[in-house]
C-alpha cells in the first residue's frame, strides 16, 4: 500500500509494506548501488564488461519476475482462513527432521535458485533476512 | 518579499538541480530549507501513523515503522530522470510500515488513514502505482 498524506500543506508518503515486499525492495536498492541506479527504473544493469552485463540481466530478469510471485503468494495466502494458517503452522512446527521440513526445503530451493541467478541477489536477499530477524537458512 | 518555497522558486531550484554536476552554497543552503520544512509534517504523521497501527486488526504484526527525508544525492538523481517537479516530488518525506500484514490488516490501516484524512490538515490519495518499487495489492 502507498499512499499520499498531505499534512498542512506539504506531502508524505506513506508506505505500508509486508515483509516480503521490504525484503524485495530493500534488496533491490543494494543491487542498485552496485549495478546502477538505473535498475530501479527498468534500466538495464551496468557492469565490467558485456558478459557480466548479459548476466546481470539475466538474474535482473528473475528477480523482478520474484516480485510478481511476491504478490502471488501473499494474495493466496490471503484465500487460507487462520483455522487453516495456524494447522499449516502447527505442521511445520512438529517437522522435526530436514526431511520433514517442507518450508525449509523450498526456502533453500529458493536460496539455489537466486544463487544461480546471481550470487550478489543471494548475499543480499540473506542480508535482509538476517536483518529482519529471519532464521538463515542452511545451503543443501 | 517573495516566498523563498513558492511554487517557482522550488521548481527553478529543481531545474539547476537538474542541471548541474555540482550544486552551488546557496542552492543546497535553499534545498536543505526546504527539506527541513518539508520534515516538519512528519511528527503529525508518525503521530497519526502510530494510532493507526495501535488500532490494526488481531493477526497483524508490525515490526517497525521508520520515517526519512530524502537525501540531496537521491533527489537530483529524481531530478536528473525528468520523472517531475520538484515541488511535485511527493516523497521528499516518507514514513514507512513494515510488518506481517495481510490483506485485511493493510484495509484497515487505509480505512483508518482515510478516516484520519477527515481532520482538516491531513488529506489523503492514492499515489500512482507505477512509481512503487514493491509489488502493490
Amino acid at each position: 500500500m502507498h499512499v499520499i498524506a498531505t499534512v498542512g500543506g506539504r506531502p508524505v508518503e506513506i508506505q505500508v509494506r509486508t515483509v516480503l515486499q521490504h525484503a524485495w525492495a530493500n534488496t533491490t536498492e543494494a543491487l542498485a548501488d552496485q549495478w546502477g541506479r538505473g535498475i530501479r527504473y527498468g534500466e538495464p544493469p551496468t557492469g565490467a564488461n558485456e558478459a557480466q552485463i548479459a548476466e546481470r540481466a539475466v538474474a535482473l530478469g528473475h528477480w523482478r519476475a520474484a516480485s510478481d510471485a511476491i504478490a502471488w503468494m501473499e494474495r493466496e495466502l490471503e484465500a487460507v482462513s487462520p483455522t487453516e494458517a495456524e494447522r499449516i503452522a502447527a505442521l511445520v512446527d512438529e517437522s522435526t527432521t530436514p526431511s520433514k521440513r517442507p518450508l525449509g526445503q523450498a526456502l533453500a530451493a529458493l536460496r539455489e535458485s537466486l544463487l544461480g541467478a546471481g550470487a550478489e541477489i543471494s548475499r543480499s536477499l540473506q542480508a535482509e533476512l538476517n536483518e529482519l530477524g529471519s532464521t538463515q537458512v542452511a545451503p543443501s | 518579499m517573495a516566498d523563498r518555497f513558492s511554487k517557482t522558486a522550488i521548481d527553478r531550484l529543481g531545474r539547476k538541480l537538474a542541471e548541474t554536476t555540482s550544486p552551488d552554497a546557496a542552492d543546497t543552503e535553499l534545498l536543505l530549507a526546504y527539506l527541513r520544512q518539508a520534515s516538519s509534517a512528519l511528527d503529525h504523521t508518525l503521530m497519526v501513523v502510530a494510532r493507526v497501527v495501535s488500532s490494526l486488526p488481531a493477526g497483524a504484526h508490525v515490526l517497525h515503522v521508520t520515517h526519512r527525508v530524502k537525501t540531496i544525492g537521491t533527489i537530483i538523481e529524481k531530478l536528473r530522470r525528468g520523472t517531475g517537479r520538484l515541488s511535485q516530488m511527493q516523497d521528499v518525506v516518507g514514513v514507512r510500515v513494515v510488518g506481517s500484514l495481510g490483506l485485511a490488516p493493510r484495509t484497515s490501516c487505509r480505512r483508518s488513514l482515510q478516516t484520519a484524512s477527515r481532520a482538516r490538515t491531513w488529506t489523503i490519495a492514492e499515489n500512482d502505482p507505477a512509481t512503487d518499487t514493491v509489488p502493490c495489492t
